[in-house]
């Protein structure tokens, strides 16, 4: 099993990612010039890579094929006689724009993996240091946590239910109003509450993602804080802190984007 | 204690700020002095840096400036970073130059121009924070529209997208790149 992945990896994406990549290496290889491509030639030795992956009997993407369609079609229309109508253009352009620009976009990518990487590289004053007064030291201290933690927070709850694939046609009201209610009780009894116990296991699917959405309408509200423990990534909510404004403070922050 | 100079002031919040600082957040933390000085004062400090050629200088980055080691130093500063480096793979670096020069794009032009499907890269991308949503184009299916982030910016070192080399400075089109090409080959006349 695995070391059937390694080859099919190591075909399909390391030499050759996909029917542009392929394509690409048959013109450098058989020193061709793009807006001039022997359609013939570059077809067969298209054709000839797939059958060879295919009698490796190694899988390849539909992408592949569509490819060979797409060369197959051009080399028809090369044999036709130009109709002398306005459509007259050269077919092999078909081909040769998206080759083109796929060139471009290489040409681009090695540019940019050749720039000198902020923390590769070159670096500048580290950005996560000030240290909050009064806070246990070092990694045991909470942070507020962000969206990305909270979606992927979710999302961990989620993929850790629903393996089976159960269905419930049983319909619900579910109103993420009534959600906030109940969640701003638990909140105001206990004080904080562990975001995973905020679940019930038994709970479905809906339900599970209505009392997402009511946490965060929440946090939007400032009618709780969301902190991460910094080591642990456990997430924990707060009630709001005593005398915070409602509607101004909010403890969610989505990441700064310009 | 003597009135400190302009330009102290601007080296030393330059020096102690841990995000590029724009020109609007400079002027705004020395409110009395005239705008046209700000901007002047920066630039006599990026020439200084860069005429002393000493092991930091001044970047202009993200729409701000910011101090910054030099790249050679590199087996040395990076010694002392524990985080991991950002790597990206040709494929991401692929797909992430497609979506930097035809930002703001969809997935199916991003898929349609590199010819394989880009999905989990995509993904990968957002995760990294390098690419975020930009909104969902209004045609059927309403596919996620996606654009660089600062953070792209800051890390790659560009002050904007527009700093992104046109395909025309990237070198001529039909001549196979560098460590594509094992043969010799002449470039385009």
């Amino acid at each position: 099993m695995n070391r059937l992945f390694g080859t099919r990896y190591a075909v399909k994406l390391d030499v050759f990612e996909g029917p542009m990549d392929l394509l690409v290496h048959l013109v450098i290889k058989n020193d061709m010039d793009i807006l001039d491509i022997p359609i013939a030639i570059i077809t067969e030795q298209y054709m000839a890579y797939l059958e060879m992956l295919q009698s490796l009997d190694i899988e390849f993407a539909g992408d592949f094929l569509l490819m060979a369609s797409t060369l197959t079609h051009i080399k028809s229309r090369m044999l036709l006689p130009p109709s002398g109508g306005e459509e007259d253009e050269d077919p092999r352009m078909e081909i040769a724009r998206p080759l083109l620009e796929y060139l471009r976009m290489k040409r681009a990518s090695e540019w940019l993996g050749n720039q000198e990487v902020l923390g590769t590289t070159t670096f500048a004053r580290q950005q996560e240091q000030a240290p909050v007064p009064e806070q246990p030291a070092g990694e045991d201290r909470p942070m507020e946590a962000d969206l990305m933690d909270l979606v992927n927070a979710f999302k961990e709850l989620m993929a850790g239910r629903y393996r089976d694939h159960a269905v419930d046609f049983s319909t619900e009201k579910l109103s993420v109003r009534q959600r906030i209610e109940e969640v701003a009780q638990r909140l105001a009894k206990k004080g904080s509450i562990l975001f995973t116990d905020l679940f019930h296991p038994k709970e479905s699917k809906a339900e599970l993602v209505v009392t997402f959405l009511a946490i965060l309408e929440m946090a939007k509200q400032g009618r709780l804080r969301i902190m991460q423990h910094v080591q642990s990534g456990i997430i924990r909510i707060f009630a709001p802190m005593p005398g915070s404004p409602a509607h101004e403070e909010t403890a969610l922050h989505a990441p700064a984007h310009p | 204690m003597p009135q400190p100079t302009l330009k102290q002031i601007v080296e030393g919040v330059l020096f102690s700020a841990p995000h590029p600082l724009s020109m609007d957040k400079l002027r705004r933390l020395v409110p009395e002095t005239e705008k046209d000085r700000v901007a002047e004062t920066v630039r006599e400090l990026v020439d200084e840096y860069a005429s002393r050629d000493g092991g930091i200088f001044l970047a202009r980055v993200a729409g701000g400036y910011q101090f910054r080691t030099a790249a050679h130093l590199a087996p040395w500063t990076a010694k002392l970073r524990q985080t991991p480096s950002l790597k990206l793979s040709r494929a991401a670096l692929e797909t992430l130059a497609v979506i930097a020069y035809r930002q703001p794009v969809i997935r199916s032009e991003v898929e349609y121009l590199r010819g394989v499907d880009s999905g989990g890269i995509i993904r990968s991308l957002l995760d990294m924070r390098l690419i975020r949503v930009a909104g969902r184009k209004e045609i059927p299916g309403r596919p996620l529209i996606y654009a660089t982030t600062r953070h792209f910016l800051e890390l790659f070192g560009l002050n904007s997208v527009d700093d992104l080399p046109s395909p025309e400075e990237l070198g001529a089109l039909d001549a196979p790149s560098a460590d594509e090409s094992d043969q010799d080959k002449a470039p385009a006349p």
